[in-house]
């Protein structure tokens, strides 16, 4: 058990977590001016292009198949 | 259980977030980037992970014990206020590992109640094809959006 990753821990432990709308409604977040370097993050693009291959080899609803030109 | 969050900073309109995570040896500063798709620019991509020394995000880094019901709320938070910007807009999200693909359908298991009043969830079936979320079915990847202007 010594290399039982974290999240396996976490999934077997008693944190089950419950949350409401009222978690996310009332949170105050810090508006900063833009970054704009992180869209080119290799991470970001390698993310984002295994989520286009995923998409592209999935049956989507026909509403979000659509390809905008 | 109310579980608290990390405390956030927004980029870019709402397109990108920042936390930090302190614990007593170590301290990590989480990105969260909503990129568009190729398939439908109106299917955004939700990437997160911890910033590295040289400033690239590193998602192999797992929080501590503690800390993981705070990241994933925290980053909850940042679908939500995503989503409170461009409610016409979907997430798509899936874990890179069946670790996280588990957690994240716990989680979203343990809080439908909730969020079946805000978000319309896809999920994505054992064939491949994104259907309505349902409690009991395991999915491999997830497509979220406000359930408002439908």
């Amino acid at each position: 058990m010594k290399n039982f990753s974290t999240i396996w821990r976490f999934l077997f432990s008693s944190q089950a977590d419950k949350l409401s709308e009222a978690d996310f409604k009332n949170v105050n977040i810090k508006k900063n001016k833009s970054l704009g370097v992180y869209k080119n993050d290799p991470a970001i693009l390698k993310k984002t292009e295994q989520a286009n291959k995923d998409l592209a080899n999935s049956i989507l609803p026909k509403a979000l198949q659509k390809q905008h030109v | 259980m109310n579980i608290p969050n990390y405390d956030l900073e927004a980029f870019d309109d709402n397109t990108v977030y920042g936390f930090s995570v302190v614990n007593s040896d170590t301290s990590y500063y989480y990105r969260v980037v909503y990129t568009p798709t190729t398939i439908n620019p109106d299917i955004y991509n939700l990437g997160f992970g911890v910033l590295n020394a040289d400033g690239k995000l590193d998602d192999t880094i797992e929080p501590g014990i503690g800390n993981i019901s705070k990241v994933i709320k925290t980053v909850g938070i940042t679908i939500y206020k995503f989503t409170e910007a461009y409610s016409d807009r979907w997430v798509y999200f899936s874990g890179n590992t069946a670790q996280k693909r588990t957690l994240y359908n716990r989680v979203i298991t343990n809080n439908y109640q909730f969020l079946a009043k805000t978000f319309i969830v896809l999920g994505k079936d054992y064939t491949n094809k994104y259907v309505e979320f349902e409690l009991g079915h395991p999915y491999g990847a997830f497509l979220v959006k406000r359930l408002t202007n439908i």
